[in-house]
């Protein structure tokens, strides 16, 4: 009884339990990558132009997100809301708008903001609503509670509206931002779409850390599997070359590699491949060394099986697959990080081509110099889940693969 | 004897890795295109090997200038470290020491799912942080002359970022964690605990090697997100020095030198760890005394 509980606790499970388990992983890692994979196809084969300037810094046309927003006003000039003939000695409210408009609106869409007034208790229950400085045709619907606006024309307006209690009035000022289609995540300095920019860099996400996985896993299990089946000198060779590689900090030998190759990014993410490969060969030496001494092996060789088919195919092929499998994709997934983090620092991905990094970049510049929040915030949970469903995919494959949930 | 020779072998080793690693720079370095000067870096690297082989450092300019963005560099990985080591060593023993599926032991597993993010993501997200939370810019060159408290929080910030990424912290709370129940769950330890003795040194006595050797493993990945971060917060230190040679000057004897210095740093606290663990173990210091 403690031991089954004990093993409840831990998460190791029974054999039923690990495998809905690896089920679900398996399932939201899968989705995670095959939405990897769509964007960066549909990314390549539009021809769209990802550029434009006047619509730079959009906020995003989603709600949930502009609610994050601190500053409304963008460019407008600030008028500080004001009343008079206000009594405070009796205990009034201020009057004020304390709700927030939406920003975006799209041309030959109707936009709709119905602000919330309160009013106190000012002599008037319902304040007069009032448009005070606008682009032409925002204005005040038929029932007087909220304003109605189908912009023509592309571009930033200033609007500004008042509410009148009768003995008080208040303003609020915002900046709208009109474009053609709708923004769902804003854009960046330069007019991209948030959202294309991040699908068209799920490609230098993928692509580079695919040839560095195959590299660093294909290489590390032949060099951990020869090294733990035949010993010597090549066992400690390795040792001496992976703690010289160690010991100097990998970025800084990436920052090497980049230099050399002349910023090609394919040639940097395949040199992390031997940065990760020491770890895959470890793994796999030591359950070599570990199986190779078992009555199977020995059962083996009395057959007359090869020595390259009992390391090959009975030892690793059969017992080390599912943890090879969950290796390939944490390669993945940190061969993205990497690729973000180089392209970040200027050594990897270069404009004109877009990668995640050099959209964070750009974000990190634009949440400093003008408060934008969601460029950051957006490619981070990009970035964020492209790694989490990676490694929750080879975690989950190499449950379902897994001898003892078989 | 034996710990002595041990101590030996080990150092000869770090002695080889070191000459080891500086070749492969220095050959990168000048293989590398468009060198601004033809200075020879296989020598440069000679002079440099003897210099930190002999602490000698008199007589060269470009480690002066170095001093000023090491220091810079200094500040920010020892105050991570100190961080780091206090939020996880005490989270891993109050987590250790609870019974399972108590509320510390989720206050850790929720810091190490957080603590996973890469680093780069939580710099950024901390920049985001000072932008909007505190309206400050998040670059401390910048703020040296405001108030204290723009000061305080533009040093805390990278420091938070570097504790908070690449999951180190994650790494401790675990390793604490699984020491400080094996400790409690020894026969002696029990014995103690019913006489009324109080326990605490066995605990540091073993957690002290383990944490420490895991930070030695893991001090180069500190150095490389100590690039990241300084880069993020405009952190004139040693990977933003690194950085701007790279990219801007093509100054390349820099880049050889801070990445041996990393070296040299990795390789000693390397050896140091290995001291501590050696003798924090009573058989091995009774060798050590025979000697």
């Amino acid at each position: 009884m403690a031991t089954y509980s004990e093993s409840k606790r831990t998460g190791t499970g029974t054999g039923r339990s690990r495998r809905r388990a690896g089920r679900l992983r398996t399932a939201y890692g899968a989705c995670v990558v095959a939405m990897l994979v769509l964007a960066s196809i549909l990314a390549s084969r539009s021809s769209d132009a990802l550029e434009d300037p006047s619509q730079s810094l959009h906020p995003p046309h989603s709600r949930f997100l502009q609610s994050f927003l601190y500053d409304p006003l963008g460019e407008c000039t600030f008028q500080p809301l004001f009343r008079f003939g206000g009594d405070d000695n009796r205990g009034e409210y201020a009057l004020s708008i304390s709700s927030r408009p939406g920003l975006t609106a799209v041309v030959g869409r109707e936009y709709i903001y119905r602000p919330t007034v309160i009013a106190g208790s000012s002599r008037k229950d319902t304040p007069d609503l009032a448009v005070a400085d606008a682009p032409a045709g925002f204005e005040l619907s038929e029932s007087a509670l909220q304003f109605t606006w189908t912009p023509l024309e592309t571009g930033r307006f200033c609007v500004t509206i008042s509410a009148d209690a009768g003995s008080s009035r208040v303003y609020q000022t915002f900046e709208m931002f009109v474009s053609d289609k709708p923004h769902w995540f804003g854009t960046d300095r330069a007019g991209r779409d948030l959202l294309w920019a991040l699908a068209a860099g799920a490609r230098w996400a993928l692509l580079p850390g695919l040839i560095m996985a195959l590299l660093a896993v294909g290489l590390g299990t032949l060099i951990g599997g020869l090294g733990g089946y035949y010993g010597g000198a090549i066992n400690d060779l390795f040792e001496f070359v992976t703690s010289v590689t160690e010991s100097i900090p990998g970025l800084l030998l990436l920052f090497m590699v980049a230099v050399l190759s002349n910023f090609n990014v394919y040639l940097t993410i395949a040199a992390l491949g031997f940065l990760w490969l020491p770890r895959t060969a470890r793994a796999v030496r030591a359950r070599v060394i570990q199986l190779k001494s078992h009555d199977f092996v020995e059962a083996c060789r009395e057959l007359g099986q090869s020595d390259f088919d009992i390391l090959w195919r009975e030892i690793v092929w059969s017992n080390e697959r599912n943890q090879l499998l969950s290796q390939f994709f944490q390669a993945l997934s940190f061969a993205i990080v990497i690729e973000v983090t180089i392209s970040y620092l200027g050594l990897g991905v270069k404009l004109p081509e877009i990668s995640w990094g050099v959209i964070l970049k750009e974000g990190r510049d634009a949440a400093i110099a003008a408060n934008v929040y969601w460029i950051v915030a957006v490619t981070s949970v990009a970035v964020l889940v492209a790694v989490h469903g990676l490694n929750s995919l080879g975690r989950g494959l190499s449950e379902l693969l897994g001898r003892e949930t078989r | 004897m034996h710990a002595f020779q041990l101590f030996a072998r080990r150092l000869a080793n770090a002695v080889g890795v070191f000459v080891a690693s500086g070749l492969i720079v220095s050959v990168a370095l000048a293989l590398a295109p468009d060198t601004g000067q033809d200075a020879p870096t296989i020598s440069l690297f000679l002079k440099y090997s003897r210099q930190f082989l002999t602490f000698d450092f008199a007589g060269s300019p470009a480690l002066e200038v170095l001093a000023q963005s090491a220091k810079l560099t200094f500040y920010l990985v020892s105050a991570a470290l100190f961080l780091t080591s206090l939020i996880g060593v005490s989270l891993g023993l109050a987590g250790g020491l609870a019974r399972p599926g108590s509320a510390v032991t989720w206050v850790s597993r929720f810091i190490e799912a957080v603590t996973a993010a890469p680093v780069l993501i939580v710099a950024l997200i901390m920049v985001l942080v000072a932008t909007s939370l505190f309206e400050i810019m998040p670059e401390f060159s910048l703020v040296r002359e405001g108030a204290l408290q723009e000061r305080m929080i533009a040093f805390l910030l990278p420091v938070l970022a570097l504790t908070f990424g690449d999951g180190l912290l994650a790494d401790i709370i675990r390793s604490s964690e699984i020491c400080a129940r094996q400790v409690r769950e020894r026969e002696f330890i029990r014995a103690l605990r019913a006489k009324g003795i109080p326990t605490g040194m066995h605990y540091v006595r073993n957690l002290l090697p383990t944490i420490s050797a895991l930070i030695a493993n893991k001090i180069t990945l500190l150095f490389s997100a100590t690039v990241v971060v300084e880069y993020v917060f405009n952190w004139k230190g040693l990977g933003y020095a690194v950085l701007f040679a790279l990219q801007q000057s093509k100054d390349y004897e820099l880049v050889l030198l801070v990445t041996m210095l990393m070296v040299f740093v990795v390789l000693a606290t390397s050896l140091i760890v290995t001291l501590i663990s050696d003798l924090s173990d009573p058989r091995v210091r009774a060798s050590w005394k025979k000697v």
